[in-house]
């Protein structure tokens, strides 16, 4: 991988000019190259083989029906492409789609609130990760998909669940001491709870771990 | 063709097929293309009970009603120049009115489809006295009525009442006559059958007037061949009597169509005023949406753009000689934009719920059913269907509420949520129903500015129902049935996914 020596390629889906013009600015200020920037979900197929992306940032609303173009899309694309990260970003968030997206592959995938990528850290962070092939998933997905399941998060501490819904979220370990200001080794002992209360196999990797647990989720 | 015959007896000396028809429900197969099929014509048999429970005192009733009506409006006519004489005719024409709906009954009792009434209003109640008299006189079904019962209805009785007695009767004694010869006491004669000893003349009328000629000729043969023949002429009359029934019966059906029934028009007028209620509460469960949506845009997302606008003002002002708080109300800013962000997300999501815009009713409401807190037992069958945008709406809102009545209000542990299409029968349109149960604490009640009244609102305006059964203690059981447009099954929903 020669990720370190050169910044990470995007492919830009979005219908909305204004839109599309901001996260072109917002992408090149946190670090992206932005190889292509189109206005709808039709010749993504061309583009990747044209231009090698290593992630696609995807509306889900666009022409020409503006459903869920830009869903159809992702999971295309993450059939074809198992390497290639999938960012989804739309005004409004489906659990629906989540679990769609989640079972359509293993590759990298994240589905966002276009709110989010006001804040530059918080977009990178999600790029990155799935552009390594892990998952970006927008909280209120996952309070959605924990709401669900209260039987067994029941048995959880208060601790334990804001580890699992962070943890769901698709973040690191570290990243999760940092947000609620604990060590590491704190989450990584949550972890371990985490995963004896809901009957879960520990596999180690942090990718795995996040995948589990989503399975577990939206089971 | 005899194999189809259950058991054929034949009298040893006339070869006569006693057995053979003497059972209608054994018709032979051989008739089955020519005739009514075996299912339908076991089905014609029975209603015949039914039909001639209808038929047999039809001609004294018709009898009694054109007496009752014609001396009646005979009197009335001869004292029409007094005013009493318009009065009995008058009554007279109420009578009629009173004795079609009772003919309607019994036609409707004996199995025949049912005939819609005029729409009558009470003769007398809430009604001025010159009001009550003059009334029927000027309505045309008053007189309709009186047309049937004391003409149409008369006649016709006469002719339906002998054509099923005649048959009947005709059937069943030449059916029966050969057999009672042989059932008959033997009177000593050695011959036990017919012969020119003279017994045909007691046992077989009909064959002894007609074979006179024959019977001079003494030729048993030709005597056995007629008789043979007259027997199996009365057991396929006997074998028909199902058609003579139905069909005499429809004969006063038709005639009831004709003159009892409510005019098209009338349904017409009917369909309009349930159209104008139906626009009316559209119209009114739009305009209340409207203003709530007015509201809620003009106290929230405005307020707070307006805020922002201010906010950034000043930052605007400050970022010269006060950076740092300019950078502050900057933060601030951005916190007031993700809340009208949110706010107008949450709105959108109350009156256009994406997923219903994307994926159509059956995912949205899947969707509903998984968000829910409390368990929901749910079944979307729209049969392929795809069902028209507003209906999609009305019906995912009538589910979104009464699933969030259910989990706020009645305390339920348990939902369960049905929704299908029943497809067109019986005159009705298809039909998407939805139906949501839970075990909660019940008692929920049509109470005005209620939420449910705005569903029963909803449902009208899309010329559905809502019915509530609630009883207090539980558990709930709410019904709505939205009718949909006529038209064939639509295209597979697709999926919204296209290459």
């Amino acid at each position: 991988m020669n990720r370190s020596t050169r910044p990470l390629r995007i492919l830009l889906a979005e219908d909305s000019v204004l839109l599309r013009e901001g996260l072109v600015r917002v992408l090149t200020e946190a670090g992206f190259q932005t190889v292509a920037a189109v206005g709808d979900a039709t010749r993504l197929e061309e583009l990747i083989l044209e231009h090698d992306p290593d992630v696609a940032v995807l509306d889900v609303r666009m022409p020409p029906t503006f459903r869920d173009e830009g869903v159809q899309a992702a999971i295309r694309l993450r059939q074809l492409h198992p390497d290639l990260g999938i960012l989804l970003l739309s005004q409004y968030v489906e659990a629906t789609y989540a679990r769609e997206l989640l079972r359509a592959g293993r590759g990298g995938i994240g589905y966002l609130l276009k709110d989010r990528v006001s804040s530059l850290d918080e977009l990178r962070d999600a790029i990155e990760r799935v552009a390594d092939g892990g998952t970006a998933l927008d909280p209120v997905v996952v309070s959605e998909l924990m709401s669900r399941r209260s039987d067994p998060l029941d048995a959880l501490t208060r601790r334990e669940s804001e580890v699992l819904a962070l943890m769901a979220q698709g973040k690191s370990n570290a990243a999760i001491a940092s947000a609620l200001v604990i060590g590491t080794g704190a989450v990584e002992k949550n972890v371990t709870g985490i995963f004896l209360k809901l009957g879960l196999e520990d596999s180690g990797s942090e990718h795995r771990r996040v995948l589990a647990v989503l399975a577990f989720l939206e089971r | 063709m005899s194999q189809s015959i259950p058991a054929p007896s034949f009298h040893p000396s006339s070869g006569l097929p006693i057995g053979s028809s003497a059972s209608p429900g054994s018709e032979p197969s051989a008739t089955a293309a020519s005739r009514p099929s075996g299912p339908l014509y076991l089905r014609l048999w029975r209603g015949v009970p039914r039909e001639l429970g209808y038929l047999a005192p039809t001609w004294i009733i018709a009898l009694v009603v054109f007496n009752v009506l014609t001396v009646a409006i005979s009197a009335g006519a001869g004292l029409v120049f007094l005013f009493v004489g318009i009065i009995i005719v008058s009554l007279t024409l109420i009578l009629a009115r009173y004795l079609g709906t009772f003919e309607l009954m019994r036609l409707r009792a004996s199995g025949m489809p049912p005939i819609a009434e005029p729409r009558w209003t009470p003769p007398f109640e809430g009604k001025t006295f010159i009001r009550a008299i003059t009334e029927p006189l000027a309505s045309a079904h008053y007189w309709l009525s009186y047309v049937h019962g004391a003409i149409v209805n008369f006649f016709l009785a006469i002719i339906t009442g002998v054509v099923t007695f005649t048959w009947i009767v005709t059937g069943l004694s030449l059916l029966f006559t050969p057999l009672w010869s042989l059932i008959k006491p033997n009177d000593g004669t050695t011959s036990t059958f017919y012969g020119p000893d003279g017994q045909i003349g007691n046992d077989w009328n009909i064959a002894s007037l007609m074979s006179y000629g024959i019977w001079d000729r003494q030729d048993p043969t030709l005597v056995g061949l007629l008789i043979t023949g007259l027997t199996l002429l009365g057991a396929g009359m006997i074998a028909l009597i199902p058609f003579v029934t139905h069909g005499m019966t429809y004969a006063h059906w038709g005639a009831a169509r004709l003159l009892l029934a409510r005019f098209p028009s009338e349904d017409m007028s009917t369909e309009v005023a349930a159209l104008a209620a139906s626009q009316r509460a559209a119209v009114v469960a739009e305009d209340h949406s409207l203003r709530r949506l007015e509201r809620d845009i003009h106290d929230g997302p405005q307020q707070r753009l307006m805020r922002l606008q201010m906010d950034l003002a000043s930052a605007e002002r400050r970022m010269a000689d006060n950076p740092t708080e300019a950078v502050a109300l900057m933060g601030s800013a951005r916190t007031l934009a993700q809340e009208t962000l949110d706010e107008l997300r949450a709105l959108t999501q109350g009156f256009a719920p994406p997923l219903l815009q994307d994926r159509g009713l059956a995912a949205a409401i899947e969707a509903l059913a998984l968000r829910s807190s409390v368990p929901v037992d749910s079944r979307v069958d729209l049969a392929g269907r795809q069902l028209p945008s507003e209906i999609e709406r009305a019906a995912y809102f009538i589910v979104a509420e009464l699933l969030s009545n259910a989990v706020k209000h009645a305390d339920a542990t348990a939902i369960t949520l049905r929704v299908h299409v029943l497809e067109e029968g019986e005159g009705l349109p298809a039909t998407l129903a939805l139906e949501i149960e839970d075990d909660g604490r019940g008692g929920a009640q049509l109470v005005s500015g209620h939420g449910l009244v705005g569903l029963t609102e909803r449902a009208a305006g899309m010329r559905g129902t809502l019915d509530i059964v609630s009883p207090v203690g539980g558990p709930t059981r709410v019904t709505a049935a939205i009718p949909l447009p006529a038209l064939g099954l639509a295209a597979a929903p697709t999926g919204v996914g296209r290459a």
